[in-house]
């Protein structure tokens, strides 16, 4: 199974309770931090916890992308169907 | 290695190659660090010389990562400089200081004079104020020296590792004092880059072996549930500050970790180590504070550190046994949110100077990770739809997205009630239930 651009929106809206932010409203390319969504580390942290929990991606230390990982929705789909295991509908 | 007072480091001097850094990967030597130091006195020295310009004695010091703050800040120190931090480098942060020099990048090494190597002049580090204004605490740089020495008296035995790495950034007093000027004073290299992230976690507690930890409760709370801790290499020592640690999640570090109270206005106060018993969750003093309560239950901290007058802090607190104490909570509308100090009546009051805005109140949604929640009254005729994150968007340029609120509201009055106050619980009750 393959994540896509949708499903990754809505899981970012319902990890971190973006109750005014729709997934039409949020670009597939649109930084998610800074700038962008304005998310902070610690979003990023809370991303990553669920992201842990529900799909099996995990940090590691000799990764220096991780980072770069989090940028949009398209690097998170594209991170999470490289690295992890998206359960069957 | 030796300990030196940060007004003799020049003076005193380490041996060229003593690594004061890990950069990128490489080890910064005392021989670089004191070239890089020695150029930005030089520059400061240059450009300050500006009849009449008395602004250009204050430097905003605004260098990402630790190593070139360490080196800006000795370096405008040797020239007698004010060093002023500011609470981020957001672009609207750094354009309220007019006619300040901004220091950046660092300007090219010079040869270290060591006939300047005293330092001295006064620290700025600005902070969000009670009344709606972010505020300027000036610290002298022996204000700094003495909390440095205290802290090397108290902990400095448990540092055995050497390095000093730090997940939050050192734009402020905590990190500053933790993760750039102990370790200055103490010849203990610093770990330049910050490491809240997971992967650079990782990598940090590879640098080195036994690193001590600069922390806070937001990263020590969520790292365990992000990475194994079992596997990886122990710090030395974990060091916490910004708010209290909830007692379940020190409980998740092996060998326990060391928890600093204490504020911008007076430095570090008190310090725990919780183990699960009662006893453990008390405060010790610091032994060159002296500690009363107003009769609100205010704490008031007195010494050198804390200035000429008394300081009140606005968290209420209970003697125990043996000088000890117990922290009560918050009795202001300044509050810590993942331990940032956030000024509602500061972001209220930005609210309220954007054009779409009539009236703004902001309150804290208590929840498992409390945020804030704004209720705005539109001007006329302004439509509600896609508002919030316009004004979302509007704060972002002057406030860190942690302070940034969540949730939003738009009514057409505020919910003040029969005595004409806007109460907390009537903000918080106009977003019903706290989300699961």
């Amino acid at each position: 199974m393959e994540i896509t651009p949708l499903e990754m929106k809505k899981f970012i809206i319902a990890t971190l309770g973006l109750e005014d932010v729709t997934p039409e409203s949020l670009g597939d390319d649109e930084p998610l931090f800074a700038e962008g969504l304005g998310l902070d580390s610690i979003d990023a942290l809370e991303l990553g916890i669920a992201l842990r929990k529900t799909y099996q991606v995990q940090a590691s230390g000799d990764d220096p992308g991780s980072r770069e990982h989090f940028r949009s929705v398209n690097t998170l789909v594209a991170f999470v169907n490289q690295h992890g295991a998206v359960p069957g509908s | 290695m030796t300990f030196l007072p940060l007004a003799q480091l020049f003076r005193a001097g380490r041996r060229p190659e003593h690594p004061v850094a890990w950069s990128a990967g490489a080890a910064r030597t005392w021989g670089e660090f004191a070239a890089a130091s020695a150029g930005v006195a030089a520059q400061a020295r240059t450009l300050g010389g500006e009849p009449g310009a008395g602004s250009a004695e204050r430097w905003v010091l605004a260098c990402e990562d630790a190593w070139a703050f360490a080196a800006g800040f000795s370096g405008l120190l040797q020239a007698g400089r004010t060093v002023v931090v500011p609470p981020n480098f957001l672009p609207e942060t750094l354009a309220r200081f007019p006619g300040h020099r901004l220091l950046r990048n660092l300007p090219a090494p010079a040869e270290a004079r060591p006939e300047a190597g005293i330092l001295e002049g006064r620290v700025e580090f600005w902070t969000s104020g009670t009344t709606g204004e972010p505020k300027a605490l000036v610290k002298t740089l022996a204000q700094l020296d003495a909390e440095v020495a205290v802290l090397e008296a108290l902990f400095g035995a448990r540092l055995t590792g050497g390095l000093v790495v730090g997940t939050l950034p050192h734009q402020h007093i905590y990190g500053c004092l933790f993760r750039v000027l102990w370790p200055l004073a103490a010849g203990r290299p610093l770990l330049s880059e910050p490491c809240g992230d997971p992967a650079s976690f990782l990598r940090a507690l590879a640098t080195m072996p036994a690193p001590a930890l600069i922390s806070s409760p937001a990263h020590l709370a969520r790292l365990p549930r992000l990475l194994d801790l079992e596997g990886l290499p122990r710090p030395a020592v974990i060091f916490s500050s910004g708010g209290p640690l909830e007692a379940a999640d020190a409980a998740q570090w092996a060998g326990g970790v060391v928890e600093i109270y204490g504020s911008t206005e007076t430095g570090g106060i008190a310090w725990r180590q919780q183990d699960g018993t009662p006893e453990a969750a008390f405060w010790t003093p610091f032994p060159d504070v002296a500690l009363s309560c107003d009769p609100d239950g205010a704490l008031v901290v007195a010494g050198f550190r804390a200035g000429p007058a008394p300081q009140r802090m606005e968290d209420a607190a209970e003697p125990m046994a043996g000088g000890r104490f117990r922290l009560l909570g918050r009795l202001d509308r300044t509050l810590k949110l993942e331990e940032k100090r956030v000024s509602l009546p500061e972001l209220e009051a930005a609210l309220q100077a954007h054009p779409l805005v009539a009236r703004a109140a902001v309150a804290l949604l208590p929840g498992p990770r409390p945020r804030l929640g704004a209720v705005v009254v539109l001007r006329d005729g302004a439509a509600t739809a896609g508002a919030g994150r316009e004004l979302r968007r509007h704060l972002a340029g002057r406030f860190e997205a942690v302070a940034l609120p969540r949730r939003w509201r738009f009514v057409a009055e505020l919910p003040y009630d029969g005595r004409g106050k806007l109460t907390a619980q009537a903000l918080t009750a106009l977003f019903g239930e706290a989300r699961p």
